[in-house]
């Protein structure tokens, strides 16, 4: 059968493949689909039992001859299976492509059994899961060591050993312990490369015994029913019953490559280039799905479904046209098209952005046209958008003081970059200088970008850090003055507890920090004494270069932090070239001497700021507190939230620690960069104007954020039934009293709904849909509970009372 | 001989692991220890539990001393064991699953009470979740209590009708049964007065949420009478008020008349701005702001016109005219007086004036007991156990000619200057002649008694005398003597009682020793009263308010209202029929 | 850090509650009725309905405690406002009774009254007193984590009495089978435990002569006296968590009852007017 040479041969059976070939069989072209598992999608096939596969991003229209809607794994791939099935479509098994050779316009695709297909076109749909790396050392090929974990359910009683550290094997070993005894082997001395939801499962797991881990563990040989570790210890035998090795795989770029392929540049993140018809610079050769940079199933599937269109030379508009219509409906009308190319050729941050890259990004956008002196967004807000100019100019008053200060900004570029860095409210107003159009991006789809493009974040950065400097460090300094301070500026980042710089160090270097914050501390009597918190928008390590002295305190990140590192001699000469300035920051550097003075005599203040920081308090902006010298423990904050949002209570009074009569409840800190927000999959998690978190209707209660809040301040639960009445309650004890749920009652429980209830994402909304502020706090009868922003509670006159 | 254990560990969702284990032993001890082969770390497990021993390839298990073992549920001692047999050590089961003739055996062993976790335990055989008290059915229960006692028991026998006021009845006295639920809702004892049908809460209280009206009081008070005449002093009328807006009942077991001087100050502080027609006098208090004294005085003993005079201590002193004689300081002489049988005797006040049943007042002086010791009225030293009749001129005339006649018609008279027609030995006939003689004598004799010395003077002496045409006047002598007139109280609107004040000497009020006529009116001034009295609010003297002396309501004028029977409430003369 | 009720805005209520009160007394003073200062003259009207007024508030509290997210003060404000005008609500209905007393309603409504307002009085001191003893107590552990450690504890007494003589084993396994922290009302207000095992248990291990296991029974003891000092602990935090809600249970029953009082006299006082 090798002699037969198709019109296209797909390699891999994801989502865009199967789409492709299910395309081609409906057309009736000779086509193969090569899968080198011996089933169908094997990525999605790989996911945990169970798991719910969603199906964003909403507004785009799927075109496919294989349906695909949000599910359980299991239904989506057997409803593949059977449509595959019903299409007739040529699927090989088992068929692992190692190589792809082109003579004469014709491909020949080289397989692990040696085989040889035969193709015109080739449509590459292997996405980025590449293929495992295996255990090197000797032994791992026994029969006990295993490379992938299908069903964690079909092991009992067995003792496994999992290696690797990564979300894979996290995930692997909490679902194994379940009904076995399981050892988790961790090249390094904590989980580092884990979302946060997976480190909080993986910890307790240990904590609990539930899991046990050696760290800074390497196999050396696996023999019948053990493994072989070194250890910081020496070697340690561990006898086992399985082992699962979870380590990771080698992109396919190698592979690809090899195909004649090229990438951009040598980043892991980079990706092949294609044209709008998903070639790659090797014509014949088209790129769909991860691979060319659409992760998604539904665009994977898309892509599948156009490219054998364009393969068959058929003119074919994108599936979100209409959508990109109705977007640009407000722009007279335009074509889509010429709309993109004037994006492209206006706006330099999105210049080279892939076409569809693009697309996407403008789909998720939205369009604003506003008139002159329109307010786009004003100081405070706490919105997190990100604006460019496509039309006109649009004026910043960066000036708290005096708005009649503005910078112009002129077609092309871009504002509200700020807000997106720090996460915290503008820092700016934002007027139309003249009638306006405006492309605004979401947080979510901006962050994505930075990620993924390079030339984005570049851009981005230099220009942030210019308006960053301008407005927290020299406000008023012309752009010009502050060239040469720029350019040898750098941006830093910083994980939680990392130290910036310690005292006693030399070095005159300032940090302006961007995003996070963090804590001054000098070593007094052997003990540090923190003596300030420093949230983002202040700049540290002035005073040595001051003072020419070595830095007289230790500055760490509170939690992740991004500052702004300014070589010493440039500001000093900025300085110089400023005295307004000059002035400024040497009354600025008195304080800080004077404060820290106040502070090392009163260490329990700086003991107090040590202890909300290591609670997280620092990332959040607006805190709930309890005075335990006040707090009677009549749990009325709890029964207060219950009863103004549908029966359950967002937070817990008894839970969590205390600190010189300072409580810190279980309950949301509204951090600066929600973490629950970082894996929403309906993205239905949102920070209000006001700068609450807050969880809206489009919950799917897949619990991604719970796991994701390291607070734990977010339950997954479903409202009680029955809703407390006071009057009923009061007088005769009927119903559930304020806060509790309905207790279970046998004689109704025939004619209530069974099944459980869907439970939904809970958490503190602060109460931003009711006047009058918090309940916790306003149902308080002692005043012990208290709303604190990090910033203000910290600063040291309030700690002083 | 060896024995292979099988370990079971169950995992959660059925799952299981076995592990085998060799033992090669002669007897296999099962328990606690460390030394057991079958090691059973329980601490339900005694330290050696069992042991099993095999002989002559039966398999047997035997309990060790005070030790608990069960075999297919039955507590036993040394018994053999056949293949399927469980034995029960602690929270184990020991299945016995091969036992075969080779001596080889096979136990399976099963933690299947494993101990609960120490946590969940603790936390559900203590409780220390607070506040299991169900305050709502205690306050059902105390809110109930009261409702029922202070309501409902009180309101129910307030239903029952009241026994109305019971004066002298039998029975006890309701007032001292106070703890009886209807005096729940009494706001306050009762005065003294009422107490005695102080449980008859209708009495008073004819219909609920009304107040208490007059009629209800009038029943029993009807005629209580004005305080002032309301045709002469409207304001002074009280129209409108009602008796209780004065006479507040349920304030504590006293009197329920207002006593303060201060209620009477209201209208007589200045008073002849309320009432410039009355010639009454301001006053507020009896220490500070009261005019002195005005007797009532009788200005002309003739026809015995009575009128209020001048201030008591004014000068001249304001003088009675009583028509009669009689100086006090003479009686009351330290020397003494005369007395015709018992010599020289003393006098004090006490001889005369004594006081009434009451001993407020005074009684009036009578001549008969008072003077007649002292003044009998002889005529006659021929005559001497003949007097002339006191405070009877009239009579006077006929009863000296009498005597005179039958003298006149016996003869025997012994006066020397008399003719002897008179002084004849008695039993002597008279001729006709004779007869007429002698009764001229006697009308002469008479008349020559009556204007001498014993008639007209002894009168004089106390009396005034007037005269009138020869043969007139009530004496038929041509004289009579003028009636005497004292007025009964010189201060008749005022309250005195001289029993209260029996330990000062009279004297130290009345300055009669020094009084030569009886037209002295021997009243103090207030001055004098002042010397131990004071207002209401005095501190150092005796505190006396108005109604110390002054009643408010004033018997000489008519009922204060008329008296309306009220719905329900009869006068107290038709209740207190049987 | 936050101020106590008593201070809250700066003593507001205090001075409200100061202003009433010694107007009522001034009124009082300077008011002289010609029968005895009672409830009747226009000041005892007065003073009656202001007394009224106030207990009818001062019971709302119950209800506005449990309304929530609603009004324009906060609870802090009410407790604050409930605390001092019940007080001068002692004063303002003793002067409306003029000092009168008597077997009666009237008087019964006092008493409920003054005993809603001591035991309020008791409450007021446990809230201003307890939450530090309660924070003193706990060193910073939540109830969870005592009973945590305490669990960790059983686990190691076990352990070390595994290879003990089975006497001694029995204590030991009694002590951590029948740990038990507060109980019935009354348990938890007694705060201790007469019959505690873990007492017994170290006791009985005291009192037992060693036989060579010396060191593992000095662990046992350690571990023992460590359980029963945490024991100790949880139980004074439960007595003070149960004393902070048990007032009330003098405290709302009377004053419900006192309502009901309240009612009563109000209309007997008229019912027989």
């Amino acid at each position: 059968m090798s002699s037969e040479t198709f019109r296209v041969a797909i390699v891999g059976s994801g989502p865009g493949g199967l789409s492709a070939a299910a395309h081609a069989a409906k057309l009736g072209v000779s086509h193969v689909l090569l899968e080198r598992a011996d089933h169908l999608s094997d990525t999605i096939y790989k996911y945990q039992r169970g798991k719910f596969v969603m199906s964003t991003p909403d507004i785009l229209p799927l075109r496919s001859d294989v349906t695909f809607g949000a599910g359980k794994r299991e239904g989506i791939l057997a409803n593949w299976d059977s449509q595959i099935e019903e299409l007739k479509t040529n699927v090989r098994f088992n068929a692992e492509v190692v190589a792809i050779e082109k003579s004469q316009a014709i491909f020949k695709l080289r397989l692990a059994d040696g085989s040889v297909v035969e193709a015109e076109n080739v449509v590459l749909a292997i996405g980025l899961q590449g293929n495992l790396n295996k255990l090197s050392c000797p032994g791992s090929d026994l029969p006990i060591v295993q490379y992938q974990l299908d069903d964690p359910e079909q092991y009992e009683a067995e003792t496994i050993v999992v290696i690797g550290a990564g979300d894979a094997g996290v995930e692997n070993a909490v679902a194994l312990a379940k009904q076995n005894s399981v050892i988790i082997i961790n090249r390094e001395s904590e989980f580092a490369r884990v979302k946060q939801g997976n480190l909080t499962l993986i910890l307790n797991a240990i904590e609990k015994a539930d899991i046990q881990c050696y760290y800074n563990a390497e196999p050396v040989r696996v023999e019948a029913k053990a493994i072989i570790l070194t250890t910081a210890e020496g070697e340690a035998r561990v006898p086992c019953d399985r082992i699962i090795a979870r380590i990771g795989a080698a992109a396919p770029r190698k592979f690809v490559e090899s195909c004649g392929i090229i990438f951009p540049n040598a980043e892991r993140t980079s990706l092949p280039e294609v044209s709008s018809t998903y070639e790659s610079n090797v014509p014949g050769l088209y790129i769909i799905g991860a691979l060319g940079g659409y992760p998604l199933i539904k665009q994977a599937m898309n892509q599948g479904f156009e490219v054998i269109e364009y393969i068959l030379g058929n003119k074919l508009e994108p599936a979100d046209e209409p959508l990109l219509q109705k977007k640009f409906a407000g722009l007279g009308g335009a074509d889509v098209d010429a709309i993109i190319t004037e994006v492209r050729t206006a706006i330099p941050v999105f210049g080279n952005l892939n076409p569809l890259l693009l697309r996407e990004t403008l789909l998720e956008s939205d369009v604003h046209v506003i008139k002159k002196d329109g307010v786009v967004f004003k100081r405070n807000d706490y919105t997190s958008s990100f604006f460019t100019i496509m039309r006109g100019r649009v004026d910043i008053q960066f000036n708290a003081l005096d708005p009649t200060q503005v910078i112009t900004l002129p077609t092309g570029s871009f504002f509200g970059e700020m807000g997106l860095i720090s996460g915290r409210r503008r820092s700016a107003t934002a007027l139309a200088a003249t009638d306006c159009v405006l492309l605004e991006t979401p947080r979510r789809t901006m962050l994505k970008l930075i990620k993924s493009v390079d030339s984005v974040r570049r851009t981005l950065d230099q220009t942030a850090i210019m308006r960053q400097v301008q407005t927290h460090l020299a406000p008023g300094v012309s752009v010009a003055d502050l060239q040469a301070l720029v350019n040898t500026a750098e941006l830093k980042r910083f994980k939680p507890g990392d130290v910036i710089f310690n005292q006693g160090d030399k070095g005159e270097d300032m940090h302006l920090i961007r995003a996070g914050s963090c804590t001054v501390s000098m070593r007094v009597g052997g003990r540090d004494i923190v003596l300030s918190y420093v949230p983002s928008g202040n700049y540290v390590g002035e005073m040595a270069l001051l003072s020419d002295a070595p830095r007289s305190a230790t500055v760490k990140a509170a939690h992740a932090t991004e500052t702004i590192q300014i070589q010493g001699d440039a500001f000093r000469a900025l300085l110089n070239s400023q005295p307004s300035l000059k002035e400024k920051v040497e009354t600025k550097f008195r304080q800080r001497i004077m404060q820290n003075e106040q502070m090392q005599r009163r260490p329990e203040a700086g003991g107090i700021i040590q202890f909300l920081i290591e609670q997280g308090v620092g990332e959040g902006t607006d805190v709930l507190l309890i005075d335990e010298s006040l707090c009677v423990h009549c749990d009325n904050c709890e029964k207060a939230c219950a009863e103004t949002h549908e029966g359950i209570s967002r937070l817990n009074r008894e839970a969590g620690p205390s600190f010189a009569r300072i409580h810190v409840p279980t309950s949301c800190r509204h951090c600066e960069h929600p973490h629950c927000m970082a894996d929403c999959p309906p993205n239905a998690i949102h920070r209000a104007p006001d700068g609450e978190v807050f969880i809206d209707d489009s919950c799917i209660g897949c619990g991604n954020c719970e796991r994701n809040c390291p607070y734990g301040v977010i339950q997954m639960a479903s409202p009680p039934d029955a809703k407390f009445n006071l009057f009923s309650w009061l007088l005769f004890g009927k119903g559930p009293g304020p806060g509790d749920e309905m207790a279970f009652d046998e004689a109704n429980y025939a004619n209530q709904p069974h099944g459980e209830k869907q439970k939904r994402a809970v958490k503190c909304d602060m109460c931003k849909d009711i006047a009058g502020g918090a309940a916790c706090v306003r149902a308080c009868p002692t005043g012990a509970a208290m709303r604190v922003s990090p910033e203000e509670f910290m600063s040291v006159a309030l700690l002083g009372q | 001989m060896r024995f292979i254990l099988r370990n079971i560990i169950r995992k959660s969702r059925g799952g299981a692991a076995v592990k085998e284990q060799i033992v090669d032993a002669e007897i296999l001890l099962a328990g606690r220890g460390n030394d057991c082969g079958v090691h059973l770390p329980d601490p339900r497990v005694l330290l050696h539990h069992a042991e099993f021993t095999l002989r002559k390839g039966e398999l047997y298990v035997a309990p060790a001393s005070g030790a608990d073992l069960r075999v297919n549920d039955n507590i036993t001692q040394m018994i053999r064991l056949a293949k399927g047999d469980v034995v029960k050590i602690g929270p184990y089961d020991l299945i016995v699953e091969v036992n075969n003739q080779q001596g080889e055996v096979v136990l399976s062993v099963e933690l299947v009470l494993p101990l609960d976790n120490d946590m969940t335990r603790i936390a559900a055989q203590s409780n220390i979740q607070t506040g299991h008290f169900s305050i709502r059915a205690l306050s059902w229960g105390l809110a109930l209590f009261v409702a029922v006692t202070f309501f409902t028991v009180p309101w129910v026998m307030s239903v029952f009708p009241d026994p109305g006021p019971q004066l002298n009845s039998q029975k006890t006295p309701l007032y001292l049964t106070t703890s009886t639920p209807t005096a729940f809702w009494s706001s306050g004892d009762i005065s003294t007065a009422h107490r005695f049908f102080g449980e008859a809460c209708k009495t008073c209280h004819v219909t609920p949420f009304i107040p208490v009206t007059d009629g209800a009081c009038l029943s029993c008070h009807k005629s209580t009478e004005h305080h002032a005449d309301p045709l002469k002093f409207q304001f002074a009328s009280f129209e409108g008020r009602a008796c209780q807006s004065c006479h507040k009942e349920h304030q504590g077991n006293r009197t329920i008349a207002l006593s303060h001087q201060e209620f009477c100050a209201e209208c007589h502080q200045d008073f002849n701005k309320n009432a410039p027609k009355s010639d009454l006098l301001a006053a507020s208090d009896f220490g500070t702001a009261h005019p002195d004294f005005k007797p009532t005085l009788v200005i002309d003993s003739a026809i015995h016109q009575v009128e209020r005079s001048q201030f008591i201590s004014a000068s001249p002193p304001p003088r009675e005219d009583s028509s009669l004689d009689f100086p006090h300081d003479r009686h009351l002489r330290v020397t003494g007086v005369r007395d015709p049988v018992r010599g020289n005797i003393k006098l004090d006040c006490k001889n005369c004036h004594e006081t009434d049943s009451s001993g407020a007042y005074m009684l009036p002086i009578s001549f008969d007991k008072h003077c007649h010791q002292c003044h009998a009225l002889k005529f006659d030293i021929y005559v001497p156990d003949r007097e002339l009749m006191h405070g009877k001129p009239k009579e006077m005339f006929k009863q000296v000619s009498d005597v005179y006649d039958a003298i006149a018609m016996r003869g025997g008279y012994e006066e020397p200057e008399s003719p002897p027609l008179i002084r004849r030995r008695p039993g002597v006939q008279l001729t006709e002649v004779e007869k007429k003689e002698a009764l001229d004598w006697a009308a002469s004799k008479t008349s020559a008694i009556l204007n001498g010395r014993f008639g007209k003077g002894q009168c004089d002496s106390c009396h005034k005398i007037f005269e009138t045409p020869a043969s007139g006047g009530p004496t038929g002598t041509g004289w009579g003597v003028e009636p005497v007139s004292v007025a009964n109280a010189w201060f008749p609107k005022s309250r005195f009682t001289h029993n209260a004040h029996r330990d000062t000497e009279c004297t130290t009020c009345h300055r009669a020793q020094t009084s030569t006529t009886s037209a002295d009116v021997l009243m103090p001034s207030i001055a004098t009263c002042r010397t131990c009295h004071g207002g209401e609010h005095a501190t150092n003297k005796v505190p006396s308010t108005c109604i110390s002396c002054h009643g408010f309501h004033r018997k000489e004028l008519d009922p204060m209202k008329q008296v309306v029977h009220a719905s329900g409430v009869q006068p107290m003369s038709t209740v207190t029929k049987p | 850090m936050r101020q106590s009720i008593l201070v809250h805005r700066n003593h507001f209520f205090l001075k409200i509650a100061l202003l009433v009160s010694i107007l009522a007394i001034v009124a009082y003073v300077w008011h002289q009725p010609f029968e005895r200062p009672n409830g009747g003259t226009w000041l005892g009207y007065t003073l009656g309905v202001a007394a009224g007024g106030i207990m009818i508030w001062l019971s709302w509290f119950g209800v506005r405690k449990r309304q929530y997210g609603i009004g324009i003060l906060n609870l802090e404000d009410w407790l604050s406002g409930h605390v001092y005008l019940g007080l001068t609500l002692a004063v303002v209905a003793t002067l409306h009774a003029g000092f009168q007393f008597g077997t009666n309603i009237h008087t019964a409504l006092y008493i409920l009254m003054m005993i809603v307002i001591i035991s309020g009085l008791l409450g007021l001191y446990f809230y201003i007193r307890f939450p530090l003893l309660l924070t003193e107590n706990r060193r910073g552990m939540t109830t969870e984590i005592m009973v945590q450690q305490i669990a960790d504890l059983d686990r190691e007494l076990r352990q070390l009495a595994m290879n003990l003589d089975d006497a001694t084993n029995a204590v030991v396994l009694k002590a951590t089978q029948e740990t038990i922290v507060g109980g019935s009302v009354v348990q938890q207000l007694r705060g201790y435990d007469s019959s505690c095992a873990t007492a017994m248990a170290r006791l009985f291990v005291e009192r037992s002569e060693s036989n060579g296991e010396d060191a593992r029974r000095r662990q046992l003891l350690t571990r023992m006296v460590r359980k029963e000092e945490l024991l100790k602990r949880m139980r004074r935090d439960v007595q003070l968590r149960c004393l902070l809600k048990f007032w009330l249970v003098f405290h709302v029953p009377f004053s419900i009852a006192s309502l009901v009082a309240l009612l009563v006299h109000v209309v007997t006082v008229f019912y027989y007017w």
